[in-house]
């Protein structure tokens, strides 16, 4: 199969993976990144990675709507946002923006070709995404002793349906950057082969800015109009 | 620029169909990022304790401009992510389209749901 030539950002020759150097693994195939001519001159993998998060757009935009529908609607004297903690669900908010930051600076230790960088990182992002996680059950466990479950009301079904979704896809990302990592590992990733990490990327920082808009619209606002005497 | 087809911003950097790629900003820039973001994080949270905390001193006036600096400060938040770390800003703005229709449609329809369920009309 013929080997796609590696290019840094000003279109220059990048010398090629695998020759005298032994901490990044040579397949012998195309490992560009699949970044050859296209009919729309963009990486094809990229414009797919950017189609699906248009499309979890319009997931998350649906159940944060569903949410907003039932909020302020719920059955009198049941359980609801006066619950929230607000500071705890800050530190978590901050977590998961933290882990944005170590992925990229795993991208861009990966990009200047230092493995140790993108090893750390990435290994850092993973953990941060499990201390989100650890924080979700945690308070998905006191709701759930507090009498807030799915079950409870409408503004419980739409709440841990949106939130648990959103949980789903931490999850997917933390098992898809440990992969990374341990691929990383064992074989090394090639500066070329950056893309690889860059799509993991694009799909991590997508479910950071999806709770930016979460912890904003589902927790803020309604626990302010609580704080201010309702509506 | 004429920019009939996606990848012309691509092309027209970097001489080649073949290259997507763009100059990231420095891992000192994400830094500073990553401060902005946390300042504006501690500010959401400050901005929703100022009117329970300061009844006494004459801040309630501020309960009412609380939701609309939420959005903002989530706004900002969100644009500073996608641009500065998702790369939009530099990459070509085919991608910036794709996104921006899709968000377009969500924000339409969180709209639409909340001027049906809560009684508001044009």
């Amino acid at each position: 199969m013929a080997r796609a030539i590696a290019h840094d950002e000003q279109g220059r020759l990048l010398p090629q993976a695998g020759h005298g150097d032994s901490d990044i693994h040579d397949h012998g195939h195309d490992d560009h990144g699949g970044e050859h001519p296209t009919s729309t001159g963009l990486n094809n993998v990229k414009v797919l990675m950017w189609t699906f998060i248009a499309s979890e757009c319009l997931l998350f935009g649906s159940l944060i709507s569903t949410y907003l529908a039932v909020e302020g609607r719920t059955i009198p004297n049941t359980p609801g946002p006066e619950l929230f903690d607000i500071p705890y669900t800050s530190v978590s908010a901050f977590v998961l923006l933290f882990s944005s930051l170590s992925m990229v600076l795993a991208l861009a230790g990966l990009q200047a070709g230092d493995q140790r960088q993108l090893r750390i990182w990435l290994f850092v992002t993973a953990a941060l995404g499990l201390v989100f996680l650890g924080g979700q059950y945690y308070e998905f466990s006191t709701f759930y002793f507090e009498e807030f479950w799915l079950d409870k009301n409408f503004l419980g079904s739409s709440f841990f349906l949106l939130t648990g979704f959103h949980g789903a896809h931490v999850t997917v990302g933390v098992i898809w950057l440990l992969a990374l990592w341990l691929y990383s590992l064992r074989y090394g990733i090639a500066p070329e082969k950056s893309l690889l990490v860059e799509i993991s990327g694009l799909y991590w920082h997508f479910v950071d800015v999806v709770w930016i808009v979460i912890f904003a619209v589902v927790y803020l606002i309604p626990y302010s109009r609580i704080e201010g005497g309702g509506h | 620029m004429s920019r009939d087809y996606p990848g012309a911003d691509a092309e027209a950097r970097h001489g080649s169909t073949a290259h997507d790629a763009h100059a990231h900003p420095t891992p000192a820039t994400y830094i500073k990022i990553a401060v902005i973001l946390l300042i504006i994080t501690i500010a959401e949270v400050v901005v929703l304790y100022i009117p329970s905390e300061t009844e006494g001193f004459g801040l309630t006036w501020f309960q009412p401009v609380l939701i609309p600096a939420f959005l903002i400060l989530a706004a900002i938040k969100f644009v500073i992510v996608v641009g500065y770390y998702m790369h939009l800003k530099f990459d070509d703005s085919f991608f910036l389209r794709v996104f921006g229709f899709a968000l377009l449609i969500a924000l339409t329809i969180a709209t639409a749901v909340i001027a049906l369920f809560h009684g508001i009309s044009l």
